[in-house]
C-alpha cells in the first residue's frame, strides 16, 4: 500500500485523478477488512495462542507455554490414526472424484453448447441442497441391514445374499464426500480441457495415436492444471469436512473435524482442539502451496 | 518415399440440411500437388478432413493406390497434415513433437533419434530441438509441424491453409520452399487455400470449388486462360466480362453481340445449346490508345471509352475505363522504364482494343 502511494506521488501531475481514485478504492475495502480482522484474524490468533498454552485442572487456559499438544496428535495412537485416516480418505476421495470427473468433463467440452449447459446444471444441482440434508439422504440409502435402500436393491436384484455394512465406515464417508465435492473437480477440469486446441488431438491421431494414446499423451498432460486445481480443492474440502463424517462415519470413521469438535465440546480441551485445527490448516496450506508450485512449474504451464 | 495416387469417388458430406461437400470425384496423380481453391465455406476443409479421416463422409469412397480407405481409422492412415495454427504439442519440445509419430509406430529410441535429427535438418531447425513451441516464431513452428508430418514418411501430405497465419514475405518464401521440398520428395500433396496466388505458385493442378461442388479442375494456365464459368473467371485474377448473344458462327469462331453494344470477334466458340454467352477478357490483353478521332464505328474488339481511374503499381498500371455503353473495363499495361509519367490520365478519351484470341467464351447456364 505504502509503495503504491509513493509511486503515485512520483507520477506526473496529469495522473492525479488516478491517485485519488486508488485511495478511495482502498477505503472501500475497510468494512470487509474490519469484519475479517474481528471475526477471523483475531479468533485465529487466539486459537494459535491457546494451542501453545496449558489448561489447568480448573479449566483455565494459560502459561506455561508448550508444544506438547502438537506432538500429542501424532504420538497418541488413537489421534494419529484419525490424522492419517483423514489424509487417506481425502486423497482417496480426490482420486475417485478425478476418475469420475474426467469422462464427464470431456463430454461437457466436446458436446454442443446446449448439452454442455444441461450437464453443467446436473453436475452443480446438488450444491443447491444443504450438506446436512444430503448426508441424511445418504444415510437412508446406505443404512445397514436389509431395510437400507441400497441393500434392498442389491438383494432384490440377487447381487448379494446378505446385507452389506457400509454406513458408519470410511466407504460411507467417501461416498458422501464424493457426492458433495464432485462439482469442484468437474468444473476446473472442464475449464482446463476446454482450453485445449482440438487440432492438437486431431494432429495426434493423424500421427498414429489411437484414442487412448491421444488421451494419455496430449489431453491428460494438457489438462493437468485443471486436475491439480480440482484435486487441491476436493482434498482441502474433504480434509476439513465435519458434517459428512459426523452423519455417515459414526464412531468408526472419525475425521479431524470431528476430533476437534470432540476436544472442544465434549472433552473441553481447548488447547488440544486448537492445535489439531492448526495442524489441519497447515496440511491444507501445504497441499495448496505444493499445487501452486506445480502449476508455476514449466511442465504444467500451457504456453500461450 | 512412395508416391500415392489418391482418388475421391462421389464423396459427400451432409450436415443436417447443409451439404458441405456435394458428390465430389477427383483423381490426384502420384507425386503431384493439387490445390483446393475457393471462397470461405465452399467445403475445402471438409474435403481435406474426409481424406484425413477426421470427418466421416456421408457417402462415397476414398481410395489410396486403389485401396479403399474410407473406413480406415485416422491413426492407421499414415497421412501427414499441417494445420493453419500449426497444432504443435505445447508441452513437448521440438524433438519430442517430431518424435511423436515415430513413438506411436513403436520405433526404437535410437532409430527414432536419428530420424528426428534428419527431419530437423530437412526443415533447417537442427539447433532448435530442445526448445518448446512457444519459444519459436510462427514460421519456425510451421517448419516443426512440417518435420513432424514428414518424419513418419506419410503416403501423402495434407495442408490446410498452412501459411495463412504468416506475414506476406515469409509466406511467399515458404510457398517456394514447400513446393521445392514437395517436388524433391515426390510426395502427393493436397493443399487447401482461398489464396489464388498460393494456388498458382504451388500447385500442379488447381481444383476450384464452389458451394460444395468442383467448378473446374485444371492446370494454372488452363484455369486462368480458359475458365469454364463466370465464377472461375472472376475468382482467379481479374476479368472483364461481356454478357451477350452469339450473332453468327464462322468456322470454329464467330461473332458475339454484347448487350453493352460492343461486337466481339472470337476465335473459338464452344458448341452449346443456347446462344447466351459471357465473353471474358483478361485486363492485360487490352491495349489502350489515345482516341485522336479514331473511328471505332462497327469494328469488333474495339471500343471507345473514357479513363475513370488510374492506379500506378510500379511494374504495371491499372486503367479503369468506362465505355460509351456504360460498361466498366479494366486494362493492365506495363509501364515503360524510360518514359516518365503515365500514358493516360483520368478524363482522357481513349480507344481500347484487343485480339480476337483474347476473347474467351463462356456459355451461360
Ligand atoms: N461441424 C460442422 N457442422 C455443421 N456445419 C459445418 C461443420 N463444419 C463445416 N460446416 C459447414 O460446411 C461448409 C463448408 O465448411 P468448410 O469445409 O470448413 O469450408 P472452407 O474450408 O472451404 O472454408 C460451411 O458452410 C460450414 O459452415
Ligand atoms: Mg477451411
Amino acid at each position: 500500500m505504502a509503495a503504491e502511494i509513493d509511486s503515485s506521488i512520483t507520477q506526473p501531475r496529469g495522473r492525479a485523478p488516478a491517485f485519488g481514485l486508488r485511495l478511495s478504492a482502498s477505503y472501500l475495502m475497510i468494512p470487509m477488512l474490519a469484519f475479517l480482522a474481528y471475526f477471523f484474524f483475531y479468533p485465529a490468533l487466539r486459537l494459535l495462542f491457546s494451542s501453545i498454552q496449558t489448561q489447568n485442572s480448573q479449566g483455565i487456559v494459560g502459561p506455561p507455554y508448550t508444544l506438547e499438544h502438537y506432538t500429542r496428535l501424532l504420538n497418541v495412537d488413537l489421534y494419529a490414526r484419525v490424522f492419517w485416516n483423514t489424509l487417506r480418505m481425502s486423497v482417496i476421495t480426490s482420486l475417485i472424484a478425478t476418475i469420475l470427473a474426467y469422462p464427464v468433463a470431456i463430454v461437457m467440452v466436446k458436446s454442443r453448447p446446449m448439452v454442455t449447459r444441461i450437464i453443467t446444471l446436473i453436475v452443480i444441482a446438488p450444491l443447491i441442497v444443504s450438506v446436512v440434508v444430503r448426508g441424511y439422504g445418504w444415510q437412508l440409502i446406505l443404512t445397514n441391514g436389509p431395510k437400507g435402500l441400497l441393500n434392498w436393491l442389491l438383494m432384490s436384484l440377487g447381487i448379494v445374499d446378505a446385507p452389506l455394512s457400509i454406513l458408519y465406515t470410511e466407504a460411507a464417508v467417501i461416498i458422501g464426500s464424493l457426492h458433495v465435492f464432485y462439482p469442484m473437480m468437474v468444473l476446473p477440469l472442464a475449464s482446463a480441457l476446454g482450453k485445449i486446441d482440438p487440432n492438437l488431438e486431431d494432429a495426434a491421431r493423424m500421427l498414429g495415436a489411437p484414442w487412448w494414446k491421444v488421451f494419455l499423451r496430449v489431453t491428460l498432460p494438457l489438462s493437468l492444471p485443471g486436475f491439480v486445481a480440482g484435486f487441491t480443492i476436493v482434498f482441502s474440502l474433504t480434509a476439513g469436512s465435519f458434517v459428512i463424517p459426523a452423519i455417515l462415519g459414526g464412531a468408526s470413521a472419525i475425521m479431524l473435524g470431528n476430533l476437534i469438535e470432540q476436544q472442544i465440546f465434549v472433552v473441553y480441551d481447548w488447547p488440544f482442539g486448537a492445535a489439531i485445527a492448526l495442524i489441519l490448516v497447515a496440511v491444507v496450506f501445504a497441499v495448496n502451496g505444493f499445487s501452486m508450485w506445480l502449476l508455476e512449474g514449466r511442465r504444467l504451464r500451457r504456453p500461450a | 518415399m512412395k508416391s500415392a495416387e489418391v482418388r475421391l469417388e462421389n464423396i459427400s458430406k451432409q450436415y443436417h440440411r447443409l451439404t458441405a461437400v456435394d458428390n465430389v470425384s477427383l483423381k490426384i496423380e502420384p507425386g503431384s500437388m493439387i490445390a483446393l481453391l475457393g471462397p470461405s465455406g465452399c467445403g475445402k476443409t471438409t474435403c481435406l478432413r474426409m481424406i484425413a479421416g477426421l470427418i466421416r463422409p456421408t457417402s462415397g469412397g476414398i481410395f489410396v493406390n486403389n485401396a479403399d480407405i474410407t473406413h480406415v481409422p485416422v491413426h492407421r492412415r499414415n497421412i501427414g497434415m499441417l494445420f493453419q495454427n500449426y497444432a504443435l504439442f505445447p508441452h513437448l519440445t521440438v524433438e519430442e513433437n517430431i518424435a511423436f509419430g515415430l513413438e506411436m509406430r513403436g520405433i526404437k529410441k535410437a532409430a527414432a533419434k536419428a530420424r528426428v535429427a534428419e527431419a530437423l535438418t530437412l526443415v533447417q531447425l537442427s539447433s532448435f530441438g530442445g526448445r518448446y513451441p512457444a519459444q519459436l516464431s510462427g514460421g519456425q513452428q510451421q517448419r516443426v509441424a512440417l518435420g513432424r508430418a514428414l518424419v513418419i514418411e506419410p503416403a501423402m501430405l495434407l495442408l490446410d491453409e498452412p501459411l495463412g497465419a504468416l506475414d506476406k514475405g515469409l509466406r511467399e518464401s515458404m510457398q517456394v520452399e514447400l513446393r521445392a521440398l514437395q517436388q524433391r520428395l515426390g510426395l502427393t500433396t493436397i493443399m487447401v487455400t482461398h489464396d489464388q496466388d498460393e494456388a498458382l505458385t504451388m500447385a500442379d493442378k488447381i481444383v476450384v470449388m464452389r458451394a460444395g461442388n468442383l467448378e473446374q479442375v485444371g492446370s494454372a494456365t488452363e484455369i486462368y486462360q480458359r475458365p469454364v464459368s463466370k465464377f472461375v473467371a472472376s475468382f482467379i485474377g481479374v476479368s472483364n466480362m461481356f454478357e451477350g448473344a452469339v450473332e453468327r458462327r464462322e468456322g470454329a469462331g464467330g461473332l458475339v453481340a454484347a448487350k453493352s453494344g460492343i461486337r466481339l470477334q472470337v476465335d473459338s466458340m464452344p458448341s452449346m445449346a443456347s446462344s447466351d454467352v459471357t465473353v471474358s477478357i483478361r485486363p492485360e490483353a487490352i491495349t489502350v490508345e489515345k482516341a485522336n478521332g479514331l473511328e471505332v464505328a462497327d469494328r469488333p474488339n474495339v471500343v471507345a471509352a473514357r479513363v475513370e481511374q488510374v492506379i500506378y503499381r510500379g511494374f504495371i498500371s491499372h486503367y479503369y475505363l468506362r465505355t460509351q455503353g456504360g460498361q466498366q473495363l479494366i486494362a493492365f499495361e506495363q509501364n515503360q522504364l524510360h518514359t516518365t509519367g503515365l500514358r493516360h490520365t483520368v478524363g482522357d478519351e481513349v480507344v481500347a482494343r484487343w485480339d480476337a484470341s483474347s476473347n474467351h467464351v463462356i456459355p451461360n447456364p
